[in-house]
């Protein structure tokens, strides 16, 4: 029997998930735990049906059966080595604001960004600058907004 | 009046202009969606008076359309998936050398379209407001369930998932402390999670940060070089073109109007009936393909007006007529609004503001495509190295802003994986959202329910009628289906 992995790994997940939330409210009084009970146990019962469905043969959706709102968002298909770097970059960018703080931060993520995909060194410095200018001028200067530090800087500084 | 002169005020203009340009530049770069528009915005509207923050997102929102065809038409992209049918006869035409004309028509009808939509929302507002007024708290609850179920339907290729999706905005709506008994619930003793999840956080987690892992992945620009925007002088031809098939441009705002009103019948219904609706009223349908002018008419118009419409139930009964409508009533909770059924009886300022917001926003716009296309289509021009780190950051600040905590990052990113995990699975975001912002609306409703009116709740007239269509939305798909074997 071949399962769709795609299918249920996830919908185990989900089962998992919908179990644990039952588990967490049965100790809360009636009224705070009745929706959260009837949720989850819809949830469980719509996982099983998508385990199900990933372990029986796969059928083709018929013409028309196809979504009519369609997500606005177009996304590509992206996989492998590209998509492992841009996880990469963007988990990145919280390691920069943790150690340097939002302003410095950001500033730098953005330089090296643009520095490590082909871009120039002015460009590169100079979208670095922009970012940090800007973000000074809307939020600290105009907003008044007081951003942390970073762990390097309090620790150094 | 309160509403309307409210938009007039200096400041909310200004703010709904600058807006109104955001959101010609979002729908200018294919990849950047009106969702993703709202996404990035909200957290800059927390803190904002409620009226100058919905002028602002729906300003933004419903002008991404309009410069969607501009990208379709001149470099056969569409700029949101709502423009798809401009490129048929819109790049055609722009290999003719009528690149301007063909921008003039759809800049001009995506005008008119919006205004018909605007038209549309400002006449149908006392009907829906009578109606919700004669909705009790049993309404109101399988209003909400009807909102949930309608999105999760027809969101995306399975109902399940759509359905499981729901579930999940559901469980997160109830994380945080129970305003029925003061419970703390899902909370596993955090003190970040006492006041629940954040709706900032989660939207610009479910929504931007997974556009931003495509853009990074995918690398790149839309436009190699300049050379590749050549727009015409003869734009002024095109706008002539919407008044010379006035005709056509009516009856695909009213398609559009009408479908948008449906919920869960979301843009590309709209967009490919007014399609198909003037190609089969054309005097000349061999031409459909090849550059016609109505081939660009009939789905600009409609993809504007088709956001009047959605804004009809979302606004009447806190229903979104479409996935943008869904993030749109979080930005409701973020400024303090109750997204529900009840918002048109006690926010009616707000929604003539923005209806008015709706009109001006595509006058506005469309003024702007005029001016401006060949600058603005220099933005398809800037690479993915400079556009994703921008967008990633306007994410951080966006998330650090809403209440000056580092962990709201940190809830960003989780549910960014969440998100990014739901989209490679197939999983739809918009039940989540919608979930999420109705479930304690929901639970409200039902705790008032069963108090005032007993378990039997569900058997009144009307709640009946509500499940009925619920029931009906859940076989939507199924149901068209069979039509169409039937045929």
């Amino acid at each position: 029997m071949k399962i769709d992995m795609k299918k249920f790994v996830p919908a185990v997940l989900m089962t998992f998930f919908f179990a644990g939330v039952i588990v967490s409210v049965l100790p809360y009084p009636m009224a705070a735990k009745r929706l959260p009970l009837a949720v989850s146990l819809l949830g469980i019962i719509l996982s099983l049906m998508v385990i199900w469905e990933a372990m029986r043969p796969s059928r083709q959706p018929e013409k028309g059966e196809e979504a009519p709102l369609a997500e606005e968002d177009v996304h590509a298909k992206v996989a492998g080595d590209a998509l492992m770097k841009a996880l990469a970059w963007v988990v990145g960018v919280l390691v920069a604001v943790y150690l340097l703080g939002l302003q410095v931060g950001l500033a730098f993520y953005a330089f090296l960004y643009c520095k490590l995909h082909g871009g120039g060194w002015l460009g590169s410095v100079v979208l670095g600058l922009g970012i940090m200018i800007f973000i000074y001028l809307i939020f600290v200067l105009l907003l008044n907004t007081i951003f942390p530090a970073g762990l390097l800087f309090e620790l150094f500084v | 009046m309160q509403g309307i002169q409210g938009v007039f005020q200096p400041m909310v203009f200004l703010y709904m202009i600058g807006a109104t340009f955001i959101g010609l530049v979002f729908g200018i770069i294919p990849g950047l969606s009106g969702m993703t528009f709202l996404a990035l915005l909200i957290p800059f509207t927390y803190g904002m008076d409620p009226l100058m923050a919905m002028t602002v997102l729906l300003a933004g929102h419903s002008v991404v359309h309009t410069a969607g065809g501009i990208t379709a038409i001149l470099l056969n992209v569409p700029g949101t998936a709502a423009c798809a049918p401009t490129l048929i006869d819109g790049y055609p035409m722009a290999q003719q050398g009528k690149a301007g004309r063909a921008i003039g028509i759809a800049v001009m009808a995506s005008a008119v379209g919006g205004l018909f939509g605007a038209v549309v929302l400002i006449v149908s507002m006392p009907i829906m407001r009578a109606i919700v007024m004669a909705f009790g708290s049993p309404e109101l609850f399988f209003l909400c369930v009807l909102g949930i179920t309608f999105i999760a339907a027809v969101a995306g290729d399975s109902l399940t998932k759509g359905l499981i999706s729901g579930a999940l905005g559901l469980i997160l709506s109830f994380v945080g402390f129970d305003a029925v008994t003061a419970t703390a619930r899902l909370t596993f003793d955090s003190l970040y999670l006492n006041s629940g999840v954040r709706i900032i956080p989660l939207v610009l987690g479910l929504f931007a940060l997974p556009q931003v892992i495509d853009l990074m992945a995918s690398g790149g620009a839309i436009a190699k070089d300049a050379t590749m925007i050549k727009v015409g002088s003869d734009m002024w031809e095109g706008v002539k073109d919407v008044f010379r098939h006035w005709g056509l441009t009516l009856r695909t705002s009213a398609i559009g109007a009408l479908i948008g009103a449906i919920p869960g019948v979301g843009a590309e219904t709209a967009i490919w009936i007014a399609y198909g609706h003037a190609k089969q009223t054309s005097k000349h349908p061999e031409t459909f393909g090849f550059g016609a002018p109505e081939g660009i008419i009939g789905p600009e118009a409609a993809n504007n007006s088709k956001e009047g419409g959605a804004l009809i139930p979302t606004l009447a009964f806190g229903v979104p007529g479409s996935s943008g409508m869904a993030v749109m009533l979080g930005a409701f909770l973020v400024v303090g609004l109750d997204p529900g059924p009840l918002f048109i009886r006690d926010h009616l300022d707000i929604c003539y503001a923005m209806i008015i917001t709706l009109a001006i926003a595509n006058v506005v716009g469309a003024a702007f495509c005029l001016a401006f296309t060949k600058y603005m289509a220099k933005i398809t021009i800037i690479p993915a190295r400079i556009l994703a780190p921008l967008i990633l950051i306007l994410v951080v600040i966006g998330a650090y802003l809403y209440k000056g905590n580092w962990l709201d990052i940190v809830a960003t990113f989780v549910i960014g994986a969440l998100g990014y995990a739901m989209v490679r699975l197939s999983y739809p975001r918009p039940p989540l959202i919608i979930g999420f912002v109705l479930g304690a609306l929901l639970e409200r409703y039902l705790h008032l329910s069963v108090k005032t009116v007993g378990g039997l709740f569900f058997l009144r007239p009307i709640s009946l009628v509500i499940i009925f269509l619920t029931i009906l939305g859940l076989f939507y798909n199924q149901i068209s289906a069979a039509f169409r074997r039937a045929k």
